[in-house]
């Protein structure tokens, strides 16, 4: 097939290029007449040229390299994956008898000190631990946590450094984080503390929370941001995303109401969702797990699995058209 | 249901998607730095989500659809100063995704794939011609006055390239 006449081929070539002059676009016609494969050979060459457009910009990417990158970033190794500790520990209880060796799993959470004390720390990276009265605390990374006492009468824990507090109901026992100067005592449930050297910082994101300065008592409700500012004490408000940004965010969507989800990413990162009055998310339900992103990867998310348009101005999002099946 | 349920999985789509991917990001950003950035991102963010994203049509689509929506976030955010990225902006605003067939657009890449490495077998001479006669604008005789060579001897090696690669893609 390839032994197509010189002439031929030159037509084809200047066909493909530009259009030819009458004469030769004749001589064209005239050899597509010929035979219904000489149209299929046209056709291949025609196809191949649209096909090969560009392509002397398209280039060989270093794949190999970029797969190095990705590897060291998905293998498990990485992601302080507790697996290999509790494997183990699994051995060594078969090997010795039980008892003293559940200790360290138990104690988990935190390290008990010599002073009977319990200490929490986030050497490496922001951290989770559950107190051992069902409160969760999230500790920015560096930060240190100590629990003064057993939790049987009062739950005392003082802080150095950053964290967020969502702290478990229970108005028999207090709940006091003690920062230096400043103790807070928890009326409510969630909340955010920093105490750093020239920082004291509280934001609560619900309930309510009481400061006591050392010299009077402020009482801080919702979304309310307590600061030192040159040994004032001021209080002032904060959007809530930006704590939110470090504690990081879990959501378990499992068919869920796009309106649902909206409800809730609203709630969390302190945004707005407008969505246009021209569209019906009435039929569309999510399936996703979001885990420590930020809004506009959640958006983008959406956007990816729900065919989510949308703008943003600031805080407001503006939900122009989904895509649901 | 998850396409990906091992590393080895994970590895295969790579190995197949992410030069034409790298391409077509570079056809919406130009900037081959940032084109693989973004490809790099989007295999990722596949892999972190491999257990839990939704993936309505086939992968290949996902994947390109991701890129393309990765890349105009890019170039929204970075707000690139090139005014050839800040024109493609424009373009790629215009179409909406909606209308885009994801599809389609991995097939071409594919395609291209396949093109750009047979055509890194043709003799040098042949490879030349064939690139720079698909170079937008580039007429045969200003190929053949660039080259030094006559307008003839370009229609025979860009035939002759079209004939290799009709043969080297059959199937």
């Amino acid at each position: 097939m390839s032994n197509l006449k010189d002439n031929i081929k030159s037509l084809i070539a200047k066909a493909l290029k530009n259009p030819s002059d009458q004469a030769e676009s004749d001589q064209l016609d005239q050899w597509l007449k010929e035979s219904e494969e000489n149209i299929k050979h046209l056709q291949s060459y025609n196809e191949l040229w649209d096909a090969s457009e560009g392509i002397h910009n398209y280039r060989s990417f270093d794949s190999e390299k970029s797969w190095e990158e990705l590897n060291k970033q998905i293998s498990p190794a990485k992601s302080f994956s507790i697996r290999p500790l509790l494997k183990v520990a699994a051995v060594a209880l078969v090997i010795l008898s039980a008892g003293f060796l559940l200790k360290p799993f138990l104690t988990n959470h935190g390290k008990t000190l010599d002073t009977g004390e319990i200490a929490y720390d986030a050497p490496d990276f922001n951290q989770n631990h559950t107190l051992n009265d069902n409160s969760e605390i999230w500790l920015s990374k560096d930060s240190k946590l100590t629990q003064d006492s057993d939790f049987t009468k009062e739950r005392i824990v003082s802080l150095k450094g950053q964290a967020f507090f969502d702290v478990q109901h229970d108005p028999s026992r207090k709940f006091v984080v003690r920062s230096g100067k400043e103790t807070i005592t928890v009326l409510g449930t969630e909340f955010n503390v920093i105490n750093e050297d020239n920082q004291f910082e509280v934001f609560v994101k619900s309930g309510r929370v009481e400061v006591n300065t050392g010299k009077r008592k402020i009482e801080l409700k919702a979304n309310d941001w307590l600061i030192k500012d040159k040994g004032d004490y001021i209080v002032g408000t904060k959007p809530a995303v930006e704590f939110i940004d470090w504690v990081g965010t879990k959501f378990n969507f499992d068919n869920v109401a796009l309106t649902d989800v909206f409800r809730d990413i609203s709630k969390a990162y302190g945004i707005k969702v407008v969505i246009d009055p021209a569209v019906d998310i009435s039929n569309c339900k999510i399936t996703t797990n979001i885990t420590d992103e930020s809004i506009s990867e959640v958006f983008e998310e959406l956007k990816l699995i729900a065919g989510l348009e949308y703008t943003f101005k600031g805080n407001n999002y503006t939900v122009n058209s989904v895509n649901c099946k | 249901m998850s396409v990906i349920k091992h590393k080895d999985d994970f590895k295969r789509l790579f190995d197949q998607w992410f030069n034409p991917l790298c391409n077509y990001a570079y056809s919406l950003i130009t900037n081959h730095v940032l084109a693989k950035d973004i490809v790099q991102e989007v295999f990722l963010h596949l892999w972190e989500k491999k257990d839990q994203l939704n993936i309505k049509s086939d992968v290949k689509s996902y994947l390109f659809k991701s890129t393309y929506h990765k890349t105009i976030e890019k170039i929204r955010h970075k707000k690139l100063q090139q005014k050839l990225a800040k024109e493609n902006l424009i373009l790629l605003e215009e179409r909406s995704s909606e209308t885009l067939d994801f599809d389609h657009i991995s097939d071409q890449f594919k395609l291209k794939e396949r093109i750009n490495y047979s055509i890194r077998q043709l003799p040098p001479k042949c490879q030349e011609v064939f690139l720079l006669s698909r170079k937008n604008g580039l007429t045969y005789d200003e190929i053949a006055n660039d080259l030094g060579i006559s307008k003839k001897t370009v229609e025979n090696h860009v035939m002759k390239a079209l004939d290799f690669l009709r043969k080297n893609l059959k199937n």
